[in-house]
């Protein structure tokens, strides 16, 4: 009989030998890179989806912002952060909005949430997340946590999830404590917390039938699952939190929250990308493919007529001005990088912005500016003109994203 | 060579060394590879300039698995099918069942002895190359391979005492 080393290695190969990987897997590869969509939680901000993050796979939406402030006005961000690759361990800059220069660069990278007071900005590598208070810019404390923050609403809380090891784990903003964590499914795609709070949705995507578990924040319990579409695992909630909506692989499913049911599968002529993102008014449901964004009636859950963004562009971010009446989709995908602005009362797109390779955005709370960052710039573009201004030159490779502060 | 290029060509070999660092988990291994290849696409120019990306690949995927099982909820070892325990070796039937039961095990073993293991056996690397990829001392990866195969000795190698001329697993 062979020895040990000799028996291992012919079991080894024989184990795998015929095994191939998904067909699909740079669909697979390039759709995971785009459905690393977080969002920005800066208090009254009516931006909802943001920004490409590409280190370990966590993946989740944060519940969509509240309504604006009393009187209408919104702050401008002080200051814009983002990620970039440098170094394998990433970089996190920060840039004055008011006068658009980069400061210390962070030497820290991951997932970037903000609280919704801006006072502090969680950057998780993967299987820890670094509290950063953003008036000193300094890192604190490692939360050990593995995996990614999604900040509900409130900023009281938020939970963190990796992919693996099926447990999200609530954690106590105000003092950075991990709870006890709460079992939910074996892979966990994203989170996405309903306006008030209360419930978690979380996705367990599947390559066949997925789920989506809701989590009860208060007594951390979860419900029974709701089965959607395959590959179900980007969640968008309508802002009266009425509906949670859940991007398959080829269907969205809009799930009733007060009855945790879901309703028939929207299908849509092409197979979506990672992004789906819900208007400020709650009225659209945008979701993107390869070319165009395809906006659905939230009240009668219907596909309208395509937008155009760009032949063979895949779009895959998009970000609201605070009254809603523009959309921004973002591609970052090859050397053409651009920002499309759409007016959501015609849903017709304007010029594309050409940006660079990598493009992720934000918008600055009082919707003024919409910031890109691409490989080794930012470029701060004015709602207003939809022009870019003087790129805010960096050496930090590419960007994995970007949020702005209050 | 592009990143389509390089998926098209080494995403098998990736693949099944990815399936092995998961315990067979093919969902798993699935979700490792997409994860690896999509840090390796963000960092393609870079991937590309270290001469070997394959090489560069399977560094990032080596430590991936360690990180994700590390960080893991610790699974209980998988129990080794009873039905194999006395089995006794002889035929070709026997030698699948052995295969079997020694990928089991593996397995069953804590991860950075899996990735070790794996490593060195599936994908040919000599111990300095394992240090290298892992970033750890050689010192390391002696240590780990040979308390993985210590491991793997105690639940899959016969009884040095044959029984009808043939040799018998002990139990696991």
């Amino acid at each position: 009989m062979a020895d040990l080393e000799g028996r291992l290695r012919a079991a080894m190969e024989s184990a795998v030998a015929s095994e191939q990987p998904p067909g699909n897997l740079i669909e697979l590869v390039r759709r995971r890179r785009r459905r690393h969509v977080m969002r920005v939680s800066a208090a009254g901000a009516a931006s909802v989806a943001v920004v490409a993050l590409l280190i370990p796979a966590g993946i989740r939406v944060l519940g969509h912002p509240g309504p604006g402030p009393a009187g209408g006005q919104w702050p401008a961000a002080s200051t814009v952060y983002a990620e970039f690759d440098a170094k394998l361990t990433g970089t996190v800059v920060p840039i004055s909005a008011a006068t658009n220069r980069p400061g210390k660069p962070i030497r820290v990278g991951g997932s970037l949430a903000v609280t919704p007071d801006g006072k502090t900005l969680y950057v998780s590598p993967g299987a820890w997340t670094i509290p950063i208070s953003t008036a000193t810019n300094k890192p604190g404390k490692r939360i050990h946590v593995a995996g990614y923050l999604t900040l509900a609403p409130n900023g009281r809380f938020a939970y963190a999830a990796g992919p693996f090891g099926g447990t999200v784990t609530p954690v106590n903003l105000a003092t950075n404590q991990p709870g006890k964590p709460i079992r939910v499914c074996p892979i966990i795609g994203m989170i996405a917390f309903t306006p008030d709070g209360k419930t978690a949705y979380v996705s367990c995507p599947s390559i066949g039938p997925s789920t989506v578990i809701p989590v009860n924040t208060a007594t951390s319990t979860p419900g029974k699952p709701i089965h959607v579409g395959p590959d179900g695992r980007e969640i968008a909630i309508t802002p009266d939190g009425k509906t949670a909506y859940v991007l398959g692989v080829h269907t969205i499913t809009p799930i009733s929250t007060a009855t945790n049911t879901p309703g028939k599968p929207i299908r849509l002529g092409a197979n979506p990308t990672a992004l789906i993102a819900i208007s400020p008014d709650g009225k659209t449901a945008y979701v993107g493919t390869i070319g165009t964004v395809v906006p659905i009636s939230t009240a009668t859950n219907t596909p309208g007529k395509p937008i155009r963004i760009g032949t063979g562009v895949p779009a895959e971010q998009i970000v609201f001005t605070p009254d809603g009446k523009t959309a921004y989709v973002a591609n970052g995908e090859g050397p053409t990088g651009r920002v499309v602005p759409i007016s959501t009362a015609t849903n017709t797109p304007g010029k594309p912005i050409l940006i660079g390779v990598g493009t992720v955005i934000a918008i600055t709370p009082d919707g003024k500016t919409v910031y890109a960052a691409a490989q080794n710039k930012v470029v701060p573009i004015s709602t207003a003109t939809n022009r870019p201004g003087p790129p805010i030159r960096l050496r930090y490779g590419l960007p994995g994203g970007i949020v702005t502060t209050p | 060579m592009s990143f389509e290029e390089f998926v098209q060509g080494c995403s098998p070999r990736l693949f099944r060394t990815a399936l092995l660092l998961a315990g067979q988990d093919r969902a798993a291994a699935e979700d490792l590879l997409q994860l690896v290849l999509e840090r390796a696409y963000r960092h393609w120019a870079r991937v590309c300039r270290s001469g070997d990306p394959e090489r560069y690949v399977r560094r990032i995927l080596a430590n991936a698995a360690n990180d994700r099982w590390r960080r893991a909820v610790r699974r209980p070892e998988r129990p080794l099918d009873p039905r194999h325990a006395g089995l006794v070796v002889a035929d070709q039937a026997d030698t699948v069942a052995d295969r079997d039961f020694l990928i089991r095990a593996l397995a069953g073993l804590p991860p950075r002895q899996r990735t070790v293991l794996v490593l060195r056996y599936y994908n040919d690397l000599s111990e300095v190359e394992i240090a290298d990829v892992l970033g750890c001392s050689v010192g390391t990866v002696k240590s780990q391979a040979s308390r993985g195969l210590a491991r793997l000795r105690e639940v899959a190698v016969p009884d040095t005492e044959p029984t009808g001329g043939q040799m018998r697993r002990r139990s696991p």
